[in-house]
């Protein structure tokens, strides 16, 4: 925690010990959710008698099954295909062995580059945009009283729409003489061919994306602002810090982990869109709005080149998993530094 | 009813050793608490008694068998556990019976039973609330009485009295005596509060970082401290300790240290001339008289504490607390003169903190 | 230990700590300005198209694509509807829906809270429980795709393809790691001496769980099961993949009007108002429930 001009006494927060808040009964979710988001203490844990192992084993089972079966093994399988050449329309053909060709083609594909550059841009574009939005829009709505949850409800609906239905949407909204370029043509702007530009058309598959799940951060932000130890900001007060130097030494600092954990959980989902795009442009014009999802699927799909699409998705994963250990990582460097 | 044995008893977690060579016998009917400060392995050993955690080497015998291998229900125990564990999604009535439910009782016994523990309570009323509709005392009853509607062999406490406020504290544990003396069941009793361990129990053990220290009557261990923790830990204020050496004065030997002296009686008769030990003396064992012989000082604090008055005065290097009458007159700045009765005298080794008592060594050897 | 947090007081503490008197009046209108904008920005940018899909299903074509468009028509139809269902078996498709998302979320929730609770009080050799916790992790990190292609293999080889089936196992198999990952932070938070009292009391294991934990966990039980069944209503990419005519969700007949349908705007509407409508109202209904689930899915590590 950085000492702030409210003097270092007061603005140690109580952070640690809201840390170690136990809660007496499952109601009090708000302190669980940011007693896991803050250092954990140690952790008392009930812990079995070695002759029940057995039986935990069994409750643990099923799931297992279930999780070979829909993940492991269609992941082996992945990696098995991208060695081999096959394309399922040919009937009676099986799959060659094909080494590293599939990953050779794949990388050499310009549009599977461009599809993993638009990925990487579309997630890091959105995501940073929906932060600093849900972030804004927590503060404005964190009073309690009853119109800002009322509010906040309302807020909530981009977010629970179905996907589909809300490319639907944008689709009309968007369209050549739609509501949007109507209110670009009111404050004088030239109306935009959405489906028609390249950079356009990205943009707005970024902006319904944002519209879609701003609300999921607000939700967390608010959640996270809420569960704040309030003695910090009674310490300011007393110290006289402005609102600014308030938000600036102590909010953030405070809110930092939930931050970076809400930022690589929204990123993950982030650069796997599919359903809004394969509504809204289906990758069009062109490539302009290809993403990995939408390649792989064409690929495996439309085109049938199972080898190529198993090779990209294996070029994928390898990224994801790169970025799971990352989060994982950084959430450790982030509760320890508290 | 029934008679535990700890026959060597060790529990490591990993390379920590939270308990070691634990050997303890409780008699059956008896009342004992175990107490010592947190951390000393009192609730460990608890916990392996109730079967929730498994011994690393020795047994434990319980009537005389070997309970390692049962789980915590099939050993015919009750506990009442410090933060009352009350199910929170069942009425007062659903937690009593509960654990009689999942034994399969019929139900007319296990209403009967309710009833009666309920009853011995004073919890019929409260039977059809939910354990957040209650007060800490009140939960604290629905706690016991989930453990009396069991009629187990023996009875477990952990720390049950703890979450209460200081006053019904006090109440409870009145209560509680009168319980458990009427039920005549045996009881293993934890508590980190010496003065909880004093007032209920028939036997004490005190336990410090995982070893018993010493196990006997309340007054036998306040009377008789084997060490230096025994006798530091038992009494309100604790024991003062002055380091002193036997020395030969003009009234002969003597135990003499800084700004004191003390004649050398029985028992401590046996040790030897120049040895260096630790004495102590209750704060209640040292006498104010008006003057003359004796250790001669000065009143630096008065804490009336209502039932009596403590006086602290520096003796050598070292504030001394002095427990009076409550209608003391003795101010701060007050001289006085102090006597530390020879046969109110504990002495330690100051190295080991073991007792020097002749009789004691001599039962030993 | 009771921290004071979330308390009334506290979140009025951090929207408007009361500065000092002289910064006060300045900072205080400027900060409520600001406030206000954002909220009603917020407002206006969520509900005017909300209200556009609802009303868009109302309208005559005229009205549709009039330009300047119009949010209020001039005049209203169920022709959207009347269409839509004439032309459709949209009520067996939207039982594909329900039934799919029903049943795929009580076997989630069922078998992800059973291995959360083997898994957060099981033992396991070789950092197996570590290894378990993070394989789960990972199956809710990576993107669905790169399993897409073989999962088709697998479901074609089964003859599962276009059956409710395949969809119901697609989604117990998708939520699963979210559940096993919520469930086990909630497990672990849970006072452990309520086991242990119901260890001494004579309970199994099995007895445990399905008494004590299970009982105890209904809020988080709750809230993983809206958030599964929102997830399962919602989902289209297996949607589209597995299914052909038969077993075909809302979603999927929604993307059906995209390709063929042109610019059936009032027929795409309603449908999408009939496939919002029925999560929404649940979605906000039970919200307190949604938003700890929520919470609890982004704080978790």
């Amino acid at each position: 925690m950085r000492p702030g001009p409210c003097g270092p006494g007061h603005s140690e927060p109580g952070a640690h010990e809201c840390a170690c808040a136990r809660p007496v009964s499952p109601r009090s979710t708000a302190t669980i959710t940011m007693a896991t988001a803050l250092p954990s203490p140690r952790k008392r844990r009930f812990s079995a008698r070695l002759g029940e192992q057995p039986v935990f084993i069994a409750f643990l089972l099923p799931a297992i099954i279930v999780l070979a079966i829909s993940s492991l093994y269609p992941l082996g399988r992945t990696f098995w295909l991208s060695f081999h050449t096959w394309f399922m329309n040919q009937p009676g053909t099986e799959p060659q062995w094909a080494g590293l060709a599939n990953y050779r083609a794949a990388l050499s594909d310009e549009v599977f580059r461009t599809s993993a550059y638009h990925t990487a841009i579309f997630g890091l574009g959105t995501v940073a945009a929906e932060l600093v939005l849900g972030l804004g829009l927590a503060l404005a709505i964190m009073t309690g009283s009853w119109w800002t949850r009322v509010i906040r409800s309302i807020l909530l609906i981009p977010m629970i729409m179905t996907p589909v239905v809300v490319g639907v949407l944008w689709r009309i909204l968007l369209f050549d003489k739609g509501l949007v370029n109507y209110l670009l043509d009111l404050v004088g702007l030239d109306p935009i061919l959405w489906f028609v530009e390249p950079t356009w058309a990205f943009i707005a598959v970024m902006l319904v994306d944002i519209w879609q799940w701003t609300p999921f951060v607000l939700i967390v932000m608010t959640a996270a602002i809420a569960a704040l130890p309030s003695e910090p900001y009674r310490a300011a007060q007393i110290d006289g810090a402005s609102r600014w130097q308030v938000f600036r030494y102590i909010t953030l600092p405070m809110l930092w982990p939930v931050i970076l954990v809400t930022a690589l959980l929204r990123f993950m989902d982030a650069i796997k869109v599919f359903d809004t795009i394969y509504v809204l442009t289906n990758g069009g014009p062109g490539y302009a709005t290809e993403m990995l999802s939408s390649y792989i699927y064409k690929q495996g799909l439309r085109y049938f080149n199972i080898g190529g699409a198993a090779a990209a998705s294996w070029l994928f994963l390898l990224a994801v998993i790169f970025l799971s250990l990352l989060v994982i990582w950084a959430r450790r460097r982030a509760s320890r530094s508290l | 009813m029934a008679s535990v044995l700890f026959d060597h008893v060790t529990k490591r977690y990993g390379k920590v050793e939270a308990v070691r060579d634990l050997t303890l016998e409780i008699a059956d009917g008896q009342f004992m608490t175990l107490v010592g400060p947190s951390g000393c392995g009192k609730s460990t050993t608890l916990n392996m008694l109730a079967g929730l955690e498994e011994v690393t080497e020795g047994e434990i015998y319980i009537d005389g068998q070997p309970v390692s291998g049962l789980l915590p229900g099939e050993r015919d125990i009750a506990m009442v556990f410090q933060s009352y564990a009350l199910y929170p999604h069942m009425s007062v009535r659903d937690n009593l019976a509960f654990a009689l439910k999942v034994r399969g009782m019929p139900k007319n016994v296990i209403a009967e039973r309710v009833q009666r523990a309920a009853k011995m309570l004073g919890i019929e009323e409260l039977l059809d609330r939910k354990p957040r509709q209650l007060s800490g005392g009140q939960r604290q009853r629905v706690a016991l009485g989930r453990a009396l509607v069991r009629e187990p062999r023996i009875f477990l406490l952990d720390e049950p009295l703890s979450n209460l406020d200081a006053k019904l504290r006090v109440q409870m544990r009145a209560e509680l005596k009168l319980l458990f003396d009427r039920l005549e069941t045996t009881v293993v009793y934890v508590t980190h509060d010496q003065a909880e361990a004093m007032t209920m129990s028939d036997r004490v053990a005190i336990f410090d970082r995982g070893v018993l220290q010493q196990v006997g009557t309340p007054l036998e261990l306040y009377n008789q401290p084997v060490n230096i923790f025994v006798a530091g830990f038992l009494g309100s204020p604790p024991m003062n300790f002055l380091d002193a050496q036997v020395s030969d004065t003009a009234r002969g030997a003597a135990l003499v240290g800084d700004g004191f002296s003390v004649p050398l009686t029985q028992p401590h008769a046996h040790l030897s001339r120049g040895q260096r030990v630790t004495i102590g003396i209750r704060p209640e064992d040292i006498e104010i008289v008006p003057g003359g012989d004796g250790i001669q000082t000065t009143i630096s604090l008065v804490e009336p504490m209502g039932s009596a008055t403590i006086l602290h005065a520096p003796v050598g290097g070292k504030l001394v607390a002095i427990e009076t009458e409550k209608t003391t007159p003795l101010r701060t700045g007050d001289s006085v003169t102090l006597i530390f009765p020879a046969d109110r005298i504990h002495v330690f080794d100051p190295a080991t903190g073991v007792a020097l008592r002749g009789d004691q060594q001599r039962a030993a050897a | 230990m009771a921290v004071t947090t979330t308390t009334e007081e506290t979140r009025r503490l951090i929207a408007a700590p009361e500065t000092r008197q002289r910064r006060l009046r300045w900072g205080n209108v400027g900060w409520s300005v600001a406030r206000w904008i954002a909220l009603g920005l917020g407002l206006v940018i969520t509900l005017v198209p909300t209200l556009w899909l609802v009303t868009t299903s109302f309208k005559h074509e005229v009205d549709y694509l009039a330009y300047p468009p119009r949010l209020i028509p001039n005049s209203w139809t169920l022709d959207g509807y009347r269409v839509l269902f004439e032309r459709n078996e949209l009520g067996h498709f939207f039982m594909n829906s329900v039934v799919v998302t029903l049943s795929s979320t009580a076997l989630s929730v069922l078998i992800g809270s059973m291995a959360a609770y083997g898994l957060s009080r099981a033992k396991l050799p070789f950092k197996l429980n570590g290894i378990l916790a993070f394989w789960m992790l990972l199956t809710r990190m990576y993107p669905a795709i790169v399993t897409a292609i073989p999962y088709f293999l697998i479901m074609r080889e089964l003859q599962w393809l276009d059956t409710r089936r395949a969809l119901v196992f697609t989604y117990t198999a998708f939520n699963l790691p979210f559940v096993v990952w919520l469930m086990i932070g909630f497990f672990e938070e849970l006072p452990p001496e309520l086991e242990r009292a119901a260890m001494v009391d004579g309970c199994n294991a099995w007895q445990r769980f399905w008494k004590i934990v299970l009982p105890l966990s209904a809020p988080a039980l709750v809230a993983t099961a809206i958030l599964s069944a929102v997830l399962a209503w919602n989902e289209f990419l297996f949607a589209v993949m597995l299914t052909r005519i038969e077993a075909k969700t809302l979603p999927v007949v929604m993307s059906g009007f995209i390709t063929d349908k042109g610019m059936l705007w009032d027929q795409m509407t309603a449908l999408g108002v009939i496939t919002v409508l029925p999560v929404l109202v649940f979605a906000l209904a039970v919200q307190r429930y949604l938003v700890r689930g929520l919470t609890l899915g982004a704080v978790k590590e």
